[in-house]
């Protein structure tokens, strides 16, 4: 058969099927799509649909995700920067904290300036360093740092002249010594 | 309004994971391709509709894989596959062993495949270039009808009397019409070529 015959038994084959279409059995398309998994237009267009709404949500997702990782790495590396720094630099000596008696307790005496050096004197007995010095009519004796060694002692010393421990918390003692009569 | 499918629309709607193209595709050109392979390859019609449907699937998946890249029309796809199913079913079936095809046995058609599938891409394309024709030309169903008729074994009398024309006239109308049908068909012969 040559080409032109073949032709014209495709073109008769064609007019013949027109006007006898063979009815195609529905079930072969539905097992097409069963084995190629395509889906109906409408549910391919309501899902893209979707995923076109959920894209900003998904690019703010990831841009808070790349920031975090970001914010991460630098909160990383500045902790790692500052246990070297920690490591390295030697801690300077922690300076010793100055610690002032609230409120300074009272003692009145018939002379207060030989109270005031009899106790700063008492004190010093007990290696504990007190500073006398006057304030108008007053003398004040000031004890700037107590340590837990002198607070053994401090009790019955102080119970000699009526004074009181100074309150928890306060390391220093600071007493004012009046004049009986003023 | 209803959707004008070329080869690409066809082939982004598969990609797209859709279904529309595919039928589309099956209700253009599965009754030609099982036509055919029930004449060409004298299949049975539970095979020919095995053979349409494994086609189909074939296609699909090339498709959505990429494969088929559309440098070639579809219908030339559809015949590749489709052939190569045909033989494939009749080497399955022992039952076909016995038959020839065109005075070949089917250990020879594997051989002649490549004409297989020219054949069958003729078809396909003739087909699309009748709707083209359809389309585009005036009398068309009249002018098919005569056509039609004549391929039959019709006479130019019953040609005559059936399109409402005397037989001078329905003589110069059937040369007309081929006339104007080759203009169509020429696209065929030239892809096919």
């Amino acid at each position: 058969m040559n080409q032109e015959e073949k032709e014209n038994q495709a073109l008769q084959a064609e007019l013949e099927y027109r006007l006898q279409p063979i009815e195609l059995n529905p079930q072969i398309l539905q097992n097409v799509f069963k084995k190629t998994g395509a889906k109906p237009d409408k549910y391919v267009d309501f899902v893209n649909f979707l995923k076109k709404l959920s894209l900003p949500v998904q690019q703010f997702s990831s841009f808070l995700w790349e920031r975090r990782r970001i914010g991460v790495s630098f909160a990383t590396s500045v902790l790692v920067i500052f246990v070297f720094i920690k490591l390295l630099i030697p801690p300077e000596p922690e300076p010793r904290e100055r610690s002032f008696p609230s409120a300074a307790q009272k003692l009145v005496v018939p002379n207060p300036q030989v109270t005031a050096q009899t106790l700063k004197t008492d004190l010093e007995k007990f290696g504990i360093v007190a500073t006398v010095k006057k304030s108008d009519e007053d003398w004040i004796v000031e004890v700037i740092n107590l340590s837990a060694d002198n607070l053994k002692y401090l009790p019955d010393l102080l119970k000699k002249y009526k004074l009181k421990l100074p309150p928890p918390g306060e390391n220093g003692l600071k007493v004012r010594i009046v004049a009986k009569g003023n | 309004m209803k959707k004008q499918w070329d080869d690409q629309a066809i082939l982004d709607n598969i990609r797209a994971g859709k279904q529309a193209g595919a039928t589309y595709v099956f209700y253009q050109y599965g009754g030609r391709l099982l036509q055919f392979f029930k004449w060409k390859f004298k299949l049975s019609h539970e095979d020919a509709e095995e053979a349409l449907q494994e086609t189909l699937i074939r296609f699909v998946q090339s498709v959505c894989h990429d494969k088929f890249h559309g440098d070639a029309s579809i219908y030339t796809y559809l015949s590749k596959i489709g052939v190569n199913e045909c033989l494939r079913i009749l080497q399955k079936n022992i039952a076909y062993t016995d038959i020839l095809i065109d005075g070949m046995a089917i250990e020879e058609l594997i051989d002649h495949s490549k004409d297989l599938e020219k054949e069958l891409h003729y078809r396909l394309c003739v087909a699309k270039a009748l709707d083209e024709f359809e389309k585009a030309e005036q009398n068309a169903n009249e002018r098919l009808t005569a056509l039609t008729l004549q391929y039959k074994g019709g006479s130019i009398k019953e040609i005559a009397e059936e399109i409402g024309r005397n037989e001078g006239a329905t003589k110069t109308f059937l040369s007309e019409c081929k006339k104007k049908l080759r203009v169509y068909l020429l696209k065929c012969r030239d892809e096919c070529n």
